[in-house]
Parts: C-alpha cells; sequence; structure tokens
C-alpha cells in the first residue's frame, strides 16, 4: 500500500512558524477527526458531536478553524513548539526544516512483534524561514502568507473531497488500530508528527524525497 | 459588489453506486461540511465580514435557483472546489468562486452599468425571467463573529439578538435588523427554496441541457452610502418595497371591513336616520353638521373602541362639548346619523352579484311595472299640482 503524500512549502519569518503549522495541521485533523464512537450491541455505534473553535492568528493575516478539544490542541503545540525551537536552534543563515502530519493505521502482529504501524496519509510542510528588516516589509509578507495559507486550506478542502483511500470503520475490538481513543471529547485518525531540520532548502527536498521514496518501497 | 458565490449543486450523472448511504454517504458528508467550516474562514469575504459596521459597510446574502451569475464577480476570481459527496443517487457538490479583486475602481463601476440597465419589462409576479429564477432579497449576515462558537452556544439564554449580534451566522436571523441603508431592506418572509427533479423544473424547462440541480449562495458586500450594482431582477428596495405595501394594504382591509360589517349591524338595530331628521328639524341639522367635530366627540363617545382602529375617525380628538341645541340623551342618535352620513353604506345591489341578462330583465320587469301603474302616478302628480295650486293661492292672500 502507497502512502499518499502531499508537501506544502512556504516561506515564513520565525514568528509565524508557529502558526503557520497550526493552521495546517489542526486543518487536516479537522477533517481527519470524529466525534467518539460509542458501540453498542450487534455491531453498532453512535458518533459523537464534534465541536470546533475558530482560531484568528496573531502574525499572519488568517483564521483557521480547529477541533474544540483542549488535549488534542495542547498535544499539537506542543509539538510544533518543539519543531519551531529546534528551528529557531539551528542558527544557519538560510534555516529550513519540514514537519510532517503522518496518518497510519495498526496492523496487529504476532507475538513478541510490536504492532506494525502503516502511514496511509502524510503531509509535509516545508518551511524556509526568512528574516524581514522593517516593520513595512513585515506588513505586506504578513498578508502575502495569510494568502498563501488561503491557497494551502483550499488545497486541503479540495484533496479532502476527493474521497480516497480512508482505513474502514472498524468494529469495536479493532478502534485502537485506526482511531486514536485516548481523547475524551474527539476521535482522530491515529497520527504522529515528526520533524527534520535541515541545511540549505536544496539539499533537503532531495533528502525528503528519498525519505520517501524510501519509506514508501518499505511498506 | 458581489463577493463570492457558493454554489450547491446536484449531478445525477455522476454516482458512485458503491457508495452506502448510511456509512460513506454520511462520512463524506461530515468532511464537506468540515471543508465548508474551513474554507468560510479563508476567504477575502471572511476578513471582510470580521471588519463590517453598521455606518461603514454591510455584507448581506442571498440565494437563488439556478446557474449562478458568475460575472458579477468581476474580472480576477478564483474558483474552488470545496465539497463533494458522492452518493448512488449522484454526487452533491460544493463550489465557491470568490472576487480577489476588492477595490472598487472607477472602470469597474462604469462596466457595470449596462447591467443596471432594466430589461425585464413584466409586472414581478408575472414576469418570466424571475419565476424560473428567483433571488432571494439580500440579507444582512449578522454581525460580529462567534469567535468559540462552542462556547457561545453554550452559554444559553442569550437573547435571540443578542445572538444575532455575536453570530456569523448564514442564517436568517428572525428578525432582520436595518441600518440605515436603502438597500439594506428587511424582507419578513424569507421565499421558501424548493428544489424540483430535472424533469419538472421550471430551470430544466427552461434549459433542457441543463440537468443538474444546483442552489446558490453570494455574499454582496453593499455600503449604505452606495447602492450596489445589480440588475433590476437584484434590486432589493423596489421588491421588498412592494412586499412591504402589500402587507399594509391587507392589514388595513380587515379594520376597514370591520367597521363597514359595524355599520351594517347598526342599520339594522337602530333608528331610522330620516325619523331623525325628521324629528329634529332641518334648521338644527344643519347646525349640528356645521359642528363636525363636536358631532364627532359624540360620534366617538360612543365607539371608542374602534375609533382606534379605524383609520378615518384616527383623525378626531375627542373632546368633551355641549352642544348649544343638543339634549344629553340624544347624542347617541345624533352619532348614528353622523356615521351614517360619513359612512354610507354599500349600495344594495353592488352587494347583489347578478349577470347581466338578470339585471336587464330585472329592469324591464321593472319599466313594464311601472308602465301599468301609470295612471296612479299621474293621479300623484295632478294631486300635488292641485296641493300646490291651493298653498299658493293661501300665500297670495295671506300677503294681500
Amino acid at each position: 500500500m502507497n502512502a499518499r503524500s502531499h508537501v506544502f512549502e512556504l516561506s515564513v519569518e520565525n514568528r509565524q512558524v508557529e502558526e503557520v503549522v497550526s493552521s495546517i495541521f489542526h486543518t487536516l485533523l479537522l477533517h481527519r477527526a470524529y466525534g467518539k464512537f460509542h458501540y453498542q450491541q450487534e455491531g453498532t455505534y453512535q458518533v459523537g458531536t464534534l465541536g470546533f473553535v475558530d482560531e484568528d492568528c496573531d502574525f499572519i493575516d488568517f483564521t483557521y478553524v480547529r477541533v474544540a478539544s483542549e488535549e488534542l490542541t495542547n498535544n499539537m503545540r506542543r509539538e510544533i513548539t518543539t519543531f519551531k525551537d529546534s528551528l529557531h536552534s539551528a542558527a544557519s543563515a538560510s534555516e529550513s526544516g519540514q514537519i510532517s502530519l503522518e496518518f497510519f493505521q495498526r496492523k496487529r502482529a504476532r507475538w513478541p512483534f510490536q504492532p506494525e504501524c502503516i502511514p496511509w496519509e502524510v503531509w509535509n510542510v516545508k518551511l524556509n524561514v526568512i528574516s524581514l528588516n522593517n516593520e513595512h516589509d513585515r506588513q505586506i509578507f504578513r498578508e502575502q502568507v495569510g494568502e498563501t495559507m488561503t491557497e494551502k486550506v483550499l488545497y486541503i478542502a479540495e484533496v479532502m473531497n476527493r474521497h480516497e483511500y480512508l482505513p474502514k470503520m472498524p468494529n469495536q475490538s479493532e478502534v485502537d488500530l485506526i482511531f486514536d481513543t485516548s481523547y475524551v471529547d474527539v476521535q482522530p485518525y491515529l497520527h504522529r508528527v515528526s520533524y527534520q531540520i535541515n541545511g540549505p532548502s536544496s539539499s533537503s527536498v532531495s533528502t525528503t524525497m528519498r525519505k520517501f521514496l524510501k519509506d514508501t518501497l518499505a511498506l | 459588489m458581489v463577493l463570492e458565490i457558493w454554489h450547491i449543486s446536484l449531478d445525477i450523472n455522476q454516482c458512485d453506486v458503491g457508495a452506502k448511504v448510511s456509512q460513506a454517504g454520511y462520512y463524506r458528508m461530515g468532511i464537506a461540511l468540515k471543508s465548508l467550516l474551513s474554507v468560510t474562514r479563508v476567504t477575502p469575504a471572511y476578513k471582510l465580514s470580521r471588519r463590517q459596521a453598521s455606518n461603514d459597510y454591510v455584507i448581506c446574502y442571498r440565494i437563488y435557483l439556478g446557474e449562478p451569475h458568475y460575472m458579477f464577480l468581476g474580472e480576477d476570481t478564483n474558483k474552488s472546489k470545496v465539497g463533494s459527496v458522492p452518493t448512488p443517487f449522484g454526487t452533491i457538490s460544493i463550489n465557491l468562486c470568490y472576487r480577489t479583486k476588492l477595490l472598487i475602481s472607477p472602470q469597474n463601476t462604469q462596466k457595470e452599468i449596462p447591467f443596471e440597465m432594466k430589461h425585464d419589462h413584466f409586472k414581478q409576479d408575472h414576469s418570466p425571467i424571475r419565476n424560473h429564477v428567483r433571488p432571494t432579497t439580500p440579507k444582512p449576515c449578522a454581525f460580529g463573529h462567534k469567535r468559540e462558537s462552542i462556547l457561545d452556544s453554550d452559554s444559553s439564554g442569550l437573547h435571540s439578538e443578542e445572538y444575532c449580534k455575536t453570530t456569523f451566522s448564514t442564517s436568517p436571523c428572525e428578525s432582520p435588523r436595518i441600518i440605515g441603508a436603502d438597500n439594506v431592506v428587511p424582507h419578513h418572509q424569507s421565499q421558501p427554496i424548493k428544489i424540483h427533479l430535472p424533469g419538472s423544473s421550471p430551470v430544466g424547462d427552461r434549459f433542457p441541457d441543463f440537468k443538474t440541480q444546483s442552489l446558490t449562495l453570494s455574499s454582496l458586500f453593499s455600503a449604505p452610502e452606495k447602492p450596489s450594482g445589480f440588475p433590476a431582477t437584484h434590486r432589493v428596495g423596489a421588491f421588498a418595497k412592494n412586499a412591504i405595501d402589500k402587507q399594509s394594504e391587507s392589514s388595513e382591509d380587515v379594520p376597514f371591513m370591520s367597521l363597514l360589517q359595524q355599520v351594517k349591524k347598526e342599520r339594522v338595530d337602530k333608528v331610522d336616520p330620516k325619523n331623525l331628521s325628521g324629528s329634529k328639524g332641518t334648521s338644527s341639522s344643519k347646525t349640528e353638521s356645521s359642528k363636525a367635530d363636536t358631532v364627532d366627540s359624540v360620534l366617538s363617545e360612543s365607539k371608542t373602541s374602534t375609533s382606534s382602529q379605524h383609520s378615518a375617525t384616527d383623525d378626531f380628538v375627542m373632546v368633551e362639548l355641549k352642544t348649544p341645541f343638543g339634549v344629553s340623551d340624544s347624542n347617541t342618535d345624533l352619532g348614528k346619523f353622523y356615521q351614517e352620513c360619513q359612512n354610507a353604506p354599500p349600495l344594495c345591489t353592488s352587494e347583489e352579484e347578478q349577470t347581466l341578462p338578470e339585471t336587464l330583465e330585472k329592469i324591464t320587469s321593472q319599466l313594464s311595472e311601472f308602465e301599468t301603474q301609470m295612471k296612479d302616478f299621474d293621479d300623484f302628480v295632478a294631486e300635488l299640482t292641485v296641493d300646490a295650486g291651493a298653498d299658493t293661492s293661501v300665500d297670495s292672500v295671506a300677503k294681500k
């Protein structure tokens, strides 16, 4: 099985990193999360409700919608902050890095092996951090990034509505193989965030692609 | 200025036969709605809507059936597919087309002038254009926005109007508020949207090739000082005014009818006015009729409850006056008399609906009846002349 992968490439200011990544990841998670499943007899289940919150960005001219789950938001924030800090600490002239949100499903393996994780969708955000000299440029750039983000969200909406492969809705016994059931108020597909800090952007693309090819072939 | 157009359509040619409506349909609809949520926050119109104010500009929306009018978006537009729900019966699609150039330039307004020309000379109700594509009147989107929708909705107990204020909602408020803008007119009844099957649809009749059904929502940007440049079919002011006029007419009908009924009833119950005038004499009745206010005060005294409903009597102020020749007990009679004069009952002939032949027949029979009684009439007239002659002779004697 091949995982679908999508790459977003953006140039951002350092202070915008967190918001750009949050905007994209939360939009993705909104689409890839359901209300909690409450299983009943005879294989039927009820799906709980899912709240949403509008989140205004401070450093981008942008508003995004996220799932109303504090726990999920905190987890994502923690991951993204770590990425941002790593990116910032890599004191390179042309900083760039990539953070990925990967949706996967587990496959039970024979004892004593761990369950196998099979990604089915990977979203990569490749960021090129720039620094601007004056406030005027920053203001213009703020709007530009907002427009870019608009395109990205439209793209996400388009991709989501292609209705490509999604793991099959599981039985009660298999729900942990598909969904992350650790949250009380939301049930997203199993996902993980990984990041990678690179040097110059040209080399990072090839590294990324090589990694993807390797990952894909490995599956 | 049209900012964005949301177009929802059902294409019956694209079916996903294998999809289960109960499961795949449900989840796909969920995804489509989530996409809709996300995308509504990223368009330029959303940013504008956050800054709208009653004294600056308001954003309205209208809904219509049929093909979306993309030409109103201007030259620079972006199209995007927001949602898609493939089902065994067809594919429901949500598409967005939005204006990217938000500046109002002089060239733009000049270009839009041709669209403002009247091209529909039919009456509103009979217009072939509007019968097919009938946009609802633009309604203002609620002000402000709902930042944390879940939390806000949880905090119940908000007054409906307050709720509207804090909600950026595409649903019309129960009582749309006017913001002093001529082009933003409240419309109390939103028109029901009927989605017809392609065969019976008027749209389908008009466009035989049109196989899909669609519903369009467009966001309008309107500044209070400048009417928006839409063609006659989209002008709200005129339509809404008509609707209001109709309403006011119909509401006025009711008290008017009740008054008529009341007068009729009183005619049956009360004194014949001829007797009144006969007993009082002409001189006194003339005096009273010249003092209309006085009489009316009496009238309104007896009709206090109805005068509030009737527009004609609203003009009068109830003043307690003592008429020079009036007797306190006879006020009701006088009041009735005045009212009879003011509100003449409808003619009996107009009440009875008769066909022309019946009327003619009746007239003929009456004429023949009069002809048979002609002798009696002649005798009567002759009698009168004899009396008159006697009177004059008496008068002349008296003068002498």
